[in-house]
């Protein structure tokens, strides 16, 4: 996109390579500046993405602990293939991926399609500001109160008392049962934030016309909306449907703040939490290493999925 | 009749918005409430009105998150500032010169959006031991001031998108790359950059896990780890205190909100598109 731009790098076809070394140094010489001004965004970059990402995919292959580093082929991989509490991390991933798909797809949805429908004005403001605002709430103070909610003497447990519901009260993050959901069901309704705010914007840019030729065919709100809006906004859907997946693949603040993966060895563990107690506990920051690459090529695979379809919405624009 | 059916959908439809309202506030509302309660109300009623309400809770848990909240402003300022020169110089740079390799540097930045903190996580971790930098506040403000790449992205199209009337004038007075950066690029991409700051400055607020592993000691800890710290650690401190930690944690963030509301969702919305 950029190469037509392109003058003073383009080299003459057959061109002696004495020749073009010469002109390759003249254009360095003639933008000495240019090179100096972008020098600091590059020796940053290198000292901590660049040489990182290559030391975290070599160790992967090592026994690492910061003084010794010991090769080791595959026995990391191995070890995460044949490891229990790894494999239970992955399901645990699993579960928390497709709940994580129902509700990107639900609530969130259903809120910003209740009030692009209201008609314009001061109400609709109001609404969209109160599932915006929650955003700035920062997720670990969220996690917090929800880890107080799910407590014995918690919130959830209050009110099912009061109900006179004693009976359904639980340890909610104590029991394997009840961990995992409860940690999923952290944020319920799940309704404010980015996602809300995005599938608002899209409903909001759908023209009018369209829908006023539907309404003229007799058609249902219900029907407008699933036949007309819900396919205009499918490529919105798909991006935070993939941004979803990046976002909950690394993250793993919730059990580490609710249970530290537990209960037991793995109840809510997630591979992101087994990584980050593989150096915090055990300073095994190969075995670290591995977990991390493998969660790398997961998440690259989506995010070239997420490019593929930003730009079939740019093409379709 | 087709009047009063439209209506009735529009009040319906505020009618579920309440609900989902009035779940999404329960937590937040409980949270400050609780952070009123003295021990035996926190235990014995918990989901009733604070009544008194005991401010004691503020003193005791400022106390303890006074030192975090100015890591966090520290951090921030700090970290926020040399990420923004130095991502709007490599931007400018991109955006309005040809040079030998340009393509092939850019290329190269542009892979860094691609590379998930996951497999960076346990290398940083060594990086900043191998450096002694563990429980300081550069092992925060180094790595996040190399978190460049979106603002580059979004300062590149900015600058590109300028006329290039307005730079063709400057440069026939004599100016230079310089100037036409400080005088013209930088002032015209304020309003950008301020979006791109508040950004920033919030998922350094939000970031948890990093914090919480490289700057867990009084000297560095930062406003949300010390909220966990504070509940979790030794000091056992009255639940309401604890709850109060947590008000004062998110209130920062709120006050930017209500400043800055419309550059505070713009900024998000295109970290989290394009991040």
């Amino acid at each position: 996109m950029m190469s037509q731009e392109l003058t003073i790098a383009k080299p003459i076809p057959r061109a002696k390579s004495s020749q073009r070394v010469a002109t390759l140094v003249e254009g360095v010489r003639r933008n000495w500046l240019l090179y100096v001004l972008i020098l600091p965004t590059f020796l940053f970059s290198i000292a901590f993405y660049y040489y990182p990402m290559a030391s975290g995919i070599y160790h992967s292959f090592t026994y690492w602990d910061i003084k010794r580093t010991i090769w080791i082929g595959f026995e990391n991989y191995q070890r995460m293939f044949d490891d229990p509490v790894a494999l239970a991390a992955w399901r645990n991933m699993l579960t928390i991926l497709v709940s994580q798909l129902v509700i990107v797809m639900t609530t969130p949805l259903l809120g910003a399609a209740l009030v692009a429908h209201l008609r314009p004005g001061l109400a609709q403001y109001g609404w969209r500001m109160m599932f915006v605002m929650p955003i700035v709430v920062p997720a670990t103070v969220v996690v917090f109160v929800w880890r107080w909610f799910y407590g014995g003497d918690g919130g959830l447990n209050t009110i099912l008392r009061a109900l006179g519901l004693g009976a359904l009260t639980h340890l909610w993050l104590g029991e394997n049962a009840t961990a995992l959901w409860a940690i999923i069901g952290t944020g319920f309704p799940w309704v404010a934030g980015l996602n809300f705010l995005i599938y608002l914007a899209a409903l909001q840019s759908i023209p009018e016309e369209l829908l006023d030729a539907a309404r003229v065919d007799g058609a249902s709100a219900f029907r407008r909306f699933f036949q007309i809006e819900l396919p205009l906004i499918r490529n919105q859907m798909m991006v935070l449907i993939v941004l979803t997946f990046i976002f909950y693949l690394r993250s793993f603040d919730a059990p580490l703040i609710m249970t530290n993966g537990g209960p037991g060895m793995a109840g809510t563990l997630v591979p992101g939490l087994q990584m980050y107690r593989a150096v915090r506990d055990d300073l095994d920051l190969g075995y670290g290493s591995a977990i991390g690459t493998v969660l790398f090529v997961v998440t690259l695979g989506l995010m070239l999925i997420n490019q593929l379809i930003s730009r079939r919405q740019k093409s379709d624009a | 009749m087709a009047h009063f059916r439209r209506h009735l959908g529009q009040y319906a439809i505020h009618a579920i918005l309440l609900i989902l309202a009035i779940f999404t506030a329960i937590p937040l509302i409980t949270l400050v409430n609780l952070s009123f309660k003295d021990p035996y109300q926190f235990n014995v009623d918990p989901m009733g009105p604070a009544s008194p309400l005991t401010f004691e809770n503020y003193a005791l848990a400022w106390r303890f998150m006074q030192d975090p909240l100015l890591h966090n402003i520290i951090v921030g300022i700090v970290s926020i500032t040399a990420s923004i020169a130095m991502a709007a110089a490599t931007a400018f740079v991109f955006a309005r010169f040809e040079f030998p390799g340009r393509n092939w540097l850019f290329g190269a930045l542009m892979l860094i959006l691609l590379v998930p903190s996951t497999v960076l996580f346990v290398p940083t971790y060594q990086l900043i031991i191998q450096f002694s930098l563990q429980n300081t506040l550069w092992s925060l403000i180094l790595p996040y001031a190399a978190h460049q790449s979106l603002i580059i992205v979004v300062l590149r199209s900015f600058f590109a998108e300028l006329p290039s009337e307005m730079f063709d004038a400057a440069k026939v007075d004599g100016a230079g790359v310089w100037q036409l950066f400080t005088r013209i690029a930088i002032p015209l991409s304020l309003p950008v950059m301020s979006a791109m700051a508040i950004f920033q400055i919030w998922w350094i607020w939000n970031d948890y896990a990093w914090p919480s592993l490289v700057a867990n000691a009084p000297e560095a800890r930062t406003a949300v780890a010390a909220v966990i710290f504070f509940n979790d650690g030794m000091f056992r401190p009255e639940p309401g205190a604890g709850m109060a930690a947590a008000v004062i944690a998110a209130i920062p963030m709120v006050i930017l909100f209500l400043v800055s509301m419309r550059t505070f969702v713009a900024g998000i919305t295109a970290g989290a598109l394009k991040g």
